[in-house]
């Protein structure tokens, strides 16, 4: 394997912006003015849904797109307006962009070889052990399974050592057991090589898995840019929180309301009121707010209590280890998903109690989407 | 509603190769299988679409082999939920009714539709056009239009394959909850295990034109026949550890080639030299040695965060072993032991896949009682 002896490849985008022009209409902003730093050897994950401007922020780092203004600097030099093949970054492509006529490593040794580079052979053998495609080296990408191809496709975009790796949906195209081990390795070759690394995916779980951080991206900007448990537990706004997690979170709409103690209850519904108690920074008196709360993090109780929030079973679905209860909130026409153990018993119709971990209830404002942040206080404040 | 020796052929190829199936009254019957596997056909057959090659249909015990579709009282949701453009939701609900077979007196048809409708959460999109709804809306229409006539059997066709993820958990639920108020006969085809572990009474898992094995959720789950069945369901899939059956001195073994692991398996049974998988499921495993249990030792290789929790790669010897933990600390390149519990072990021979019982079968009472750590 390449040693990497090099200066330091930080990756920073500066207020990156890509618009799209149509004639007769206002421009499309697929890039709105982002700002990132991707620190040397870290790998970043971008996440979001199609068409939220991930591939073309991709796309403008690798050089097969220019942006409209902003800039982009690798190990402190402006590569915008460089040929991509000036820039020495690396994109290993969704679809493996392997040529047909060519053995695998002929595919992986051919910007090398382009380039009259020495070693060629010699580096491909490393890194195609590296990857455990050793014994394919002499094999035409034909014949290949799809992970196979993935490894050769990553292979190719290593072995130049570059100062930048982009992934581009690396294992959308693979069957259920060749993701789990190819993302395995993917995050091992990642942490033992030290490319600093973009990752471009919509699939939460491949962000989750394999970034240092994550950048959620909709609309062409960040929603959230933070590691995987913060995007998980402190989720920046509503966007993140619904795209983050699964099962997903619950978003139940409702009104914030002080009591005569100082007190502050979420009002879902007129019988339905989650106490959060004496909190500090949460919202206003009869602010609108959705409170956010994960599967996990609800208590089914048989027998309601005054503190629990009584909802009726709608449907129970055993999965696996875990089973999926679906409720109505009473007096609301609120749904919500908890997760539970695959053999409880829940009867469609019957009345149980929820009771909310309150250190994991998210309250948003529905207003704007945002996150507002808040802590319950256990012991009376004085004032 | 029973298959008896269900074959069909399409010129050389076999797409049902002698099925056997009863399904109960009431029943809510899956058939869970990758593409290609038959399901389709199954229901197709079912239906009257297609005539078996070989083979008895029966439904309510009669047999419905040369039957016409249309008399079989059988109602089929198709995967492409094909509505009429130019009519509204109503009509494309009322459409089975117009039939003579299924007319209905008019206010009687509304009562229905407006129920069915409901029930589904379409009751407000009734005077839509099919080209206004979403995907999902569409696919309850589909639904409805299947729910509103008098069948003895329900057949769908992978109903839910066309939304995407969320709306398909979402409509996963209310289909549960609609499969529980109905309790018609039915037969549901899809290649999602966790619609076949959510929805179905029983399940059939299909293969090539066979049936693999036919069960509850927990007997696939526990006692999968072979590994097809075993790798059928989970996420993250079943850890299947390469091995041979060793023996020391009056003690059979699970021994990896490379010597790494050796597990006692308590048992005489097994011929020495047997090339066999050990089944483990990521989420029975444990980090950390626990007594009474079968402990293997390794380094970690990766540890991928999970939501809540963590998914652990760990290194033994040439192989890897995935589990799940909320354990936060664990640190790649760490030297770990994970304990499985004996009676979740699962044996496979290698060579056939077959399952060669559940390693504790032998030891009732204390299933413990043979497993002891060589790690």
């Amino acid at each position: 394997m390449a040693e990497r002896h090099r200066p330091v490849d930080d990756l920073v985008l500066q207020r990156l912006t890509k618009t799209f022009l149509q004639r007769g209409k206002a421009p499309v902003y697929a890039v709105n003015g982002i700002d990132l730093t991707v620190g040397d050897g870290e790998l970043l994950g971008l996440l979001g849904p199609s068409g939220c401007g991930k591939s073309t922020t991709l796309r403008m780092i690798a050089g097969l797109e220019e942006p409209t203004s902003g800039d982009i600097r690798i190990g402190g030099r402006s590569v915008v307006g460089l040929p991509a093949h000036t820039r020495n970054v690396a994109v290993a492509f969704e679809n493996y962009a392997l040529f047909p006529p060519l053995t695998v490593e002929e595919n992986i040794t051919f910007g090398m070889r382009a380039r009259g580079e020495l070693n060629a052979r010699q580096r491909a053998r490393d890194v195609a052990e590296r990857l455990g495609i050793e014994h394919l080296l002499d094999r035409k990408p034909g014949g290949l399974s799809s992970g196979q191809k993935q490894r050769v496709s990553l292979a190719r975009a290593i072995v130049r050592t570059p100062s930048v790796l982009l992934l581009d949906e690396p294992l959308s195209h693979l069957d259920a057991a060749e993701r789990d081990a190819t993302r395995r390795e993917l995050k091992r070759l990642q942490r033992e090589t030290g490319f600093t690394t973009v990752l471009v995916t919509h699939d939460q779980h491949e962000a989750l898995s394999l970034a240092d951080r994550i950048a959620v991206m909709n609309d062409g900007t960040f929603q959230h840019v933070g590691t995987a448990d913060d995007v998980y537990d402190r989720p920046a706004n509503l966007f993140v929180a619904d795209f983050v997690g699964e099962p997903r979170m619950n978003l139940l709409p409702g009104r914030l309301r002080t009591e005569a103690d100082g007190s502050l209850v979420a009002a879902l519904g007129p019988n339905a009121a989650v106490a959060l108690g004496r909190t500090t920074g949460a919202g206003l008196d009869g602010q609108e707010i959705t409170l956010g709360i994960r599967p996990q993090d609800i208590r089914v109780e048989a027998r309601g209590t005054a503190r629990t929030l009584p909802a009726t079973v709608f449907a129970f679905e055993p999965l696996q280890e875990l089973g999926r209860l679906t409720l109505n909130l009473a007096g609301t026409d609120q749904r919500l998903v908890v997760e539970t153990h695959h053999d409880m018993v829940a009867v469609p119709g019957e009345t149980v109690g929820l009771q909310f971990d309150l250190a994991r209830t998210h309250l948003f404002d529905t207003a704007t989407g945002e996150r507002l942040p808040w802590e319950s206080a256990p012991a009376p404040m004085t004032r | 509603m029973a298959l008896r020796g269900v074959r069909k052929e399409y010129g050389k190829t076999v797409a049902l190769a002698g099925l056997d199936l009863e399904v109960a009254d009431g029943e809510f019957f899956v058939l869970l299988g990758p593409s290609g596997a038959g399901k389709t056909t199954t229901l197709k057959c079912v239906a009257g679409l297609e005539t078996p090659t070989a083979g008895r249909v029966e439904i309510g015990g009669r047999d419905v082999t040369e039957v016409e579709p249309n008399a079989r009282r059988v109602a089929m949701a198709f995967e492409n939920y094909a509505l009429y453009p130019q009519e509204t939701v109503y009509d494309n609900i009322a459409f089975p009714l117009r039939s003579k077979r299924y007319a209905q007196p008019p206010d009687v048809a509304r009562a229905l539709i407006t129920q069915v409708a409901g029930t589904l959460g379409i009751g407000h999109l009734l005077e839509r056009m099919p080209r206004e709804l979403s995907g999902g809306q569409r696919q309850r229409v589909a639904l409805a239009r299947v729910m509103v006539r008098p069948a003895d059997v329900l057949l769908l066709d992978e109903p839910l394959s066309h939304l995407d993820a969320k709306l398909r958990a979402t409509m996963r639920a209310e289909l549960k909850s609609l499969g529980e108020l109905q309790h018609t006969t039915s037969l549901y085809v899809t290649h999602d295990y966790l619609e076949a572990l959510a929805l179905g009474d029983r399940i059939a898992i299909l293969r090539d034109g066979k049936l693999v094995q036919v069960g509850s959720r927990e007997e696939l789950w526990r006692t999968p026949v072979n590994t097809f069945v075993a790798t059928a369901f989970g996420q993250p899939r079943i850890n299947l550890l390469r091995g041979v059956i060793a023996r020391e001195n009056d003690d059979t073994l699970f021994a990896t080639e490379d010597g790494v692991v050796r597990l006692s398996l308590g048992r005489r049974d097994l011929a020495p030299g047997t090339a066999v998988e050990l089944g483990l499921r990521p989420r029975d495993l444990l980090l950390g040695e626990m007594p009474g249990m079968a402990t293997l030792r390794g380094q970690v290789y990766v540890v991928e965060p999970l939501g809540r929790q963590r998914e652990v790669t760990v290194q033994i010897g040439g192989q890897r072993v995935a589990l799940v933990t909320p354990q936060e600390d664990v640190v790649p390149d760490s030297l770990v032991t994970i304990s499985a519990p004996p009676d979740r072990l699962l044996l496979f021979n290698a060579e056939t896949g077959a399952r060669m019982s559940a390693v504790g079968d032998d030891v009732p009472g204390d299933a413990t009682a043979g497993i002891a750590a060589h790690g």
